[in-house]
């Protein structure tokens, strides 16, 4: 099977990293905690929030776009899993978990929509990435010049304003695969579709992003560091 | 325009299923043969493999707090309908009580009107009623006698004053309205009457009053309002703790 190595190229971002990685406990039994959460043990339960609380948050972030929303959201939908553990068939558990984070997002845009006020346009206004941060203030490493820093920043606003331009179903899908790393069978099971649904959309939601990026002229800097093999 | 808006759906669906590593091997065989001869196809790939380079070098967001649930959190909250449900199971229990206080206090009183002695000879007329009815056709004067005293004595518990209502006659009348009278008084007093008026005969007075003995008791609506009350407040003080069940 061909693999060109895109998906390797995952980039972890310095400060992040290190803000993040600690809470993982890669040493946990998943089966054995979530048969004792299903008997109501709480605090194993919360092993499993620790292990997946930043792909959840991550995900409603990308598709409500607010970090107070996607906060709320991410709360809502564990809170929805405990109570609902007993509905979880095996399989991919951080799938299952994800689409839960995915339709407490759904409930949220479409709260949003009767709302018309709070659109995804006028939160982009600020492009916060969580607890009120901004985008550039996490994006970049600590060696990285100011004006490549500020670059990065305008080249990352640009991607936030296309991904936040696609219809729900595009941007979930491109926040599962390319964002949080999912192969498409979780992919497929976070959004409750057949596989080629998901590799459909994927392709045209990929597609709509290189006519918005290439529209607003923001990719050009990117294509140019990455056309000459610079780490990014 | 892109490369990438001009491809036709499913070359767009190949390139970006080629990226993520996701076609068979001869599937990807026959698309990198066809990259090697279609130079547009090749820099859709270039454009595609940008866009997702891009998106995937957004950084991940920090997580503003932990989203462990606490004791508390877990708890679920009471359903709409539980105030409804208490409500009403308040509501029936009152009545339930209400019903059943009044009832008991009714029949003590009733009890405390009646001669207790008479209820006690009522039965034992009873039994001598049935040997008279089932052996010999003229009653004797002490079953007479009884009749009479367990007629004035049903007639007693009807009304509280102890008024007696039906006069006691002698003979087949008198025994007849004596045989229901322990068990119950009303239908039996006016069925006495009515054979009293009538003047039937030895044999008739005394089959009617086998029949008149033999009869059930009628159901009482109140029982039944109140067994009906006591289930409903049963049923819905369960739902009441049910909606508002913890997990």
């Amino acid at each position: 099977m061909a693999a060109p190595g895109v998906r390797s190229s995952g980039r972890v971002v310095g400060c992040l990293a290190t803000a993040q990685a600690p809470r993982y406990d890669a040493a946990m039994d998943e089966p054995a905690l979530i048969a004792d959460a299903r008997r109501g043990d709480v605090e194993a339960f919360n092993r499993l929030v620790l292990a997946h609380q930043s792909k959840a948050f991550n995900l409603a972030y990308r598709i409500t776009g607010d970090g107070e929303s996607a906060a709320d959201a991410t709360q809502e939908a564990f809170l929805s899993a405990y109570r609902n553990l007993r509905g979880y068939r095996g399989g991919s558990f951080r799938a299952w978990l994800l689409r839960i984070v995915t339709n407490a997002c759904y409930d949220e845009l479409r709260r949003r929509k009767r709302r018309p006020a709070e659109s995804l346009e006028a939160v982009d206004e600020d492009s916060p990435s969580g607890d009120g941060v901004r985008a550039e203030d996490v994006f970049f490493s600590t060696n990285e010049s100011p004006e490549a820093s500020a670059e990065r920043a305008e080249v990352t606003r640009a991607i936030e304003r296309c991904l936040n331009g696609l219809p729900d179903e595009f941007r979930t899908v491109v926040v599962l695969a390319d964002i949080l790393a999912l192969d498409y069978a979780e992919v497929a099971g976070a959004m409750g579709s057949p596989i080629g649904t998901v590799r459909s959309r994927l392709a045209r939601a990929r597609a709509r992003l290189r006519e918005c990026l290439e529209a607003s002229r923001e990719l050009s800097g990117e294509q140019v560091r990455l056309a000459e093999g610079r780490p990014t | 325009m892109t490369r990438l808006g001009s491809l036709p759906p499913r070359d767009l669906e190949r390139l970006s299923a080629y990226l993520d590593g996701d076609l068979t091997p001869q599937d990807a065989k026959n698309l990198e043969a066809r990259l090697g001869r279609e130079p547009d196809l090749r820099q859709a790939l270039d454009e595609l493999r940008l866009v997702v380079s891009a998106v995937r070098g957004l950084p991940e967001v920090r997580v503003p707090r932990d989203f462990t649930l606490r004791g508390a959190d877990v708890t679920r909250p009471a359903s709409k309908a539980f105030p409804y449900l208490r409500f009403a199971t308040v509501l029936a229990t009152a009545l339930f009580v209400l019903t059943t206080g009044i009832r008991t206090v009714s029949s003590v009183s009733l009890q405390l009107g009646a001669a207790a002695p008479a209820v006690e000879l009522s039965a034992e007329g009873q039994q001598e009623l049935f040997r008279d009815a089932a052996g010999t056709s003229e009653p004797t004067s002490e079953a007479a006698a009884v009749g009479e005293v367990a007629a004035a004595g049903a007639a007693a518990t009807q009304t509280p004053v102890g008024t007696i209502v039906a006069p006691p006659t002698p003979g087949p009348a008198g025994t007849a309205s004596a045989a229901p009278a322990g068990t119950s008084a009303a239908p039996s007093l006016v069925y006495g009457a009515e054979t009293g008026a009538l003047g039937p005969s030895d044999e008739t007075a005394g089959a009617d009053a086998v029949r008149t003995a033999r009869v059930a008791p009628p159901v009482d609506p109140v029982v039944v309002a109140q067994a009906v009350l006591g289930a409903g407040a049963l049923l819905l003080l369960v739902l009441t703790v049910r909606s508002r069940r913890r997990r």
